[in-house]
């Protein structure tokens, strides 16, 4: 009776009046957007139902959602954390996250904070394009570059031998894994994560520079009170980001670099799930692995987030 | 003329062969009217660089001008494990004729078995497959290896039961750096310690330079070849002792090894390179003094290889390791058993497939294909006899085995590589020699053999980590990132993984092979 209401019925023809006029207004954008929606449904909310695997004893011929279930459900679970690698790979897998944060965070915001006070333009520009350059390099050559600048006969141990050291083979130490893995991913990707900021502070108002200089305010001052404090919703919206995905270590670097020798530090959950369920076959077990990974990331990002709005009230959602 | 060779060797063989009742029939070819039948076999791509099925190699054309059948090559050359074990994970539009993975063991057949994937071949081979029933009474641990615990044939592995009488597999040494430095050909892990030491400090390969590298590994964990000299009687990671079934990492002579191949590894006298990624690199810059390990091929292989940086380059193998009063240790064939294939459940043409795969593996015809190649291209009938040609022999770009590896000779599916072609190709050089050497000398490998339900289940479980952290710890013993103290430790945590387990198995499966095998 409600709904027959003469102004509802107004109100809801003028909403999808209101409605095909914003869509006929903005179709172009819609449709530049179209792709991008498409991709997230088809490749990351359609393939969500597959998560169920986790709970179930995969049988190739019946599916996945044919497969009986796991008997007891968490069955995966349990193996997953009463096997022997375990605390080894929850101990890797968080070492190296929270080394990679702690780098790969900062960097890239000093970086473009110094390239702000840079004068020359020309300087300025070359020094941005040297350095997001290693981004559009492929991490196959890059770990390969790294491999043959730091083998026993490489021209870094060729150096340490002339000055009278011993050649170590770098890449069966299991103590120099992790500098490796955090600062090749460092020189990869500080310079294009910072191009972000550089538009931040680029869109600051200029005028606010001009005040503080009539106020007296040096460079130092300036940068203090006025560029980071304009970019600090920038920094901690990417921040809460990060911290979504600080358990997410892809695995394909990781084999790219690892071998027997340094598991001891480098194999981290993804790696372990990538032997054990695909080069194996697990792939329930796999699944279970990878689900828990998941809802602690999502866990993470949840607690920064709300630590976030409750501080600083900047948050993502 | 060849023909009639082909029929007399033919009709030797079934006089040979048996006298048994057999029950297939001979198909006529070809086995199926030209353009009416097409297969698709996913697995491997040819293992010769840069030579691929799809383009449509001679000796697989010839099989298709025999059999009448059409093979869509489905296959690859880098991540065949990945891309088949995803594919046939999807269930849908599944490959004919296809390989089974994981390839380091023999789960993957009860795996895809049980799932219905694969299709029981048996009745199949019964028959249609003649020649696959004649190999099976020639060779019973080949028939052992393929059947199911439920008694069924799901699949049929790579065969190199033949051509494996020829081809050892084990350490090489340069014999000229031996020479040129005046010393004896090393046999105990004294000696051996010595020899390395003067390969690495009297610079063999004369540069001036201290860059030789005494001991170049496969991978490290290869450097378990040398286990002999510590009293194991063979150099394999299981055999049978007193009717038991050992497994080598947790014996008590392992622990000795251990501490030798530290000793090395510390001093520098093992490769640093522990997944041997370089190793062609560094035979090739004439630095290897000796090589851990590899088929008898590569003894030319590596010749080959180095010739650049120095003709003289000798590779011979070493006597069998032994220490001291001990008796002499046997030489464990390779493995026999190479990546099992199978027919799917989406196989329109069971009957042709089952044929085809006789035919290429099994039957005179296709095995002259796979090892002479086709008749006018790589050889020739002299006097009766395969010759080959100039082409194989003396070929513009490949050594002879590589290149009947290009024309599709030595194909990477339906594997059963003859042994008699493989001494031609190398008529006259050491490999020739070696083969014959060590033929009948070497023992069989431990059986391999499928698993039931249980002990399927029972490995995926245990197996994988159990895996990882032997040959982990036994990297970490040799590079000593893990001291030696730490040994009963280590057999303590292996067996708390599930290794007494894992050895029960193979136990299980040893005596299953005896009662397969009648003995």
């Amino acid at each position: 009776m409600l709904a027959n209401h003469p102004a509802r019925v107004e109100k809801r023809q003028n909403a999808l009046s209101r409605l095909g006029y914003n869509l006929s207004k903005d179709k172009h954008l819609l449709l530049i957007i179209l792709p991008t929606v498409l991709f997230y449904l088809l490749f990351c909310y359609w393939p969500m139902y597959g998560v169920v695997i986790a709970f179930k004893d995969f049988n190739i011929s019946l599916g996945i959602l044919g497969s009986d279930w796991a008997n007891p459900l968490f069955k995966h679970f349990s193996s997953m954390v009463n096997s022997y690698y375990f605390p080894r790979l929850l101990r890797n897998t968080l070492i190296i996250s929270v080394e990679q944060l702690l780098f790969n965070f900062p960097l890239p915001i000093i970086f473009a904070l110094l390239l702000n006070e840079v004068r020359s333009k020309r300087l300025k520009l070359v020094a941005q394009t040297c350095s997001y350059l290693p981004h559009f390099i492929s991490m196959v050559v890059v770990v390969g570059i790294m491999m043959d600048l730091l083998s026993t006969d490489g021209l870094v141990n060729q150096l340490v031998v002339r000055m009278g050291g011993a050649a170590i083979p770098f890449f069966n130490e299991p103590d120099y894994f992790r500098t490796l893995y955090v600062g090749s991913g460092v020189w990869q990707e500080f310079g294009w994560n910072s191009i972000i900021y550089l538009a931040a502070i680029a869109a600051v108002d200029t005028q606010q520079y001009e005040a503080s200089i009539v106020d007296g305010a040096g460079r130092w001052k300036q940068l203090w009170y006025i560029t980071l404090p304009s970019i600090a919703p920038t920094i901690i919206t990417l921040l809460i980001i990060n911290m979504g995905w600080m358990l997410n270590i892809g695995y394909e670097k990781i084999i790219l670099m690892y071998n027997r020798a340094t598991y001891e530090t480098a194999d981290v959950f993804s790696s372990y799930v990538y032997r054990k369920g695909l080069l194996d076959a697990q792939y329930s077990f796999a699944g279970a692995v990878g689900l828990a990974n998941s809802a602690v990331n999502i866990f993470i990002l949840l607690l920064t987030n709300a630590i976030s709005k409750r501080t600083c009230d900047i948050s993502i959602f | 003329m060849a023909k009639r060779i082909l029929s007399t060797l033919l009709a030797l063989m079934m006089c040979l062969g048996t006298t048994g009742a057999l029950a297939a029939e001979e198909y006529s070819l070809p086995i199926a009217e030209p353009g009416t039948v097409e297969l698709t076999y996913m697995g491997s791509d040819s293992w010769c660089p840069n030579v691929s099925f799809k383009d449509g190699l001679p000796v697989q054309n010839a099989i298709e001008e025999a059999t009448g059948i059409k093979i869509n090559w489905d296959v690859y050359s880098s991540d065949l494990e990945l891309v088949i074990q995803t594919r046939l994970a999807a269930g849908v539009n599944l490959p004919d004729i296809t390989e089974i993975p994981p390839f380091d063991s023999t789960i993957g057949v009860y795996r895809y078995a049980s799932n219905g994937v694969l299709i029981p071949l048996n009745d199949l081979i019964d028959q249609y497959a003649p020649n696959i029933l004649k190999l099976f009474e020639k060779y019973p641990s080949l028939k052992a290896a393929c059947t199911s615990p439920d008694g069924n044939i799901y699949a049929l592995p790579g065969w190199w039961g033949d051509i494996n009488e020829v081809v050892p597999d084990y350490i090489m040494i340069r014999q000229d750096w031996l020479t040129k430095l005046g010393l004896e050909m090393p046999t105990t892990p004294e000696q051996w310690y010595d020899v390395l030491c003067a390969f690495r400090d009297q610079d063999p390969n004369g540069n001036g330079e201290k860059d030789e590298v005494p001991v170049v590994t496969l991978n490290l964990l290869a450097t378990k070849f040398f286990m002999t000299g510590f009293g194991f009687p063979t150099n394999a990671d299981w055999w049978t002792e007193d009717g038991k079934t050992v497994y080598y990492p947790v014996d008590s002579r392992y622990k000795d090894f251990l501490a030798w191949l530290n000793k090395l590894y510390t001093e520098g006298l093992i490769s640093t390179d522990i997944e041997g990624t370089q190793r062609q690199q560094v035979v090739a810059q004439d630095r290897a003094g000796s090589y851990c390990h590899d088929p008898s091929d590569w003894l030319a292989g590596f010749d080959t290889l180095c010739a650049e940086a120095n003709a003289d380059c000798d590779f011979e193998f070493v006597p069998m390791i032994r220490g001291e009063n001990q008796e002499e240790p046997l030489m464990q064939k390779r493995n026999s058993i190479w990546r099992y294939f199978g027919v799917t459940k989406d196989c329109k043409y069971p009957e042709e497939a089952v044929k085809w795969i006789d035919f290429c593996y099994a039957s005179e015809q296709g095995q002259m294909l796979y090892g002479y190649g086709v008749e006018g291209l790589s050889y020739e009938m002299v006097d009766g006899k395969p010759q080959f040609t100039d082409y194989i022999m003396h070929n513009d770009v490949y050594d002879p085995f590589l290149a009947l590896r290009s024309i599709g000779g030595y194909p990477c599916y339906a594997i059963n590589d003859p042994a008699q072609a493989y001494l031609d190709c190398f008529k006259g050089s050491k490999v020739e020699t070696v083969g014959n050497e060590y033929k009948g000398k070497m023992v069989e490998p431990f059986p391999t053999m499928l698993g039931t339900q249980e002990e399927s289940d029972l490995y995926s479980e245990i197996w994988p980590d159990l895996q990882t952290y032997l040959e982990e710890m036994f990297i970490n013993f040799v590079t000593g990132s893990e001291s030696l103290d730490n040994f009963d430790q280590y057999v303590e945590n292996a067996y708390s993984m599930g290794l007494e387990q894992i050895i029960a198995m193979k136990d299980a499966q040893y005596q299953r092979y005896l009662s397969v095998v009648g003995q």
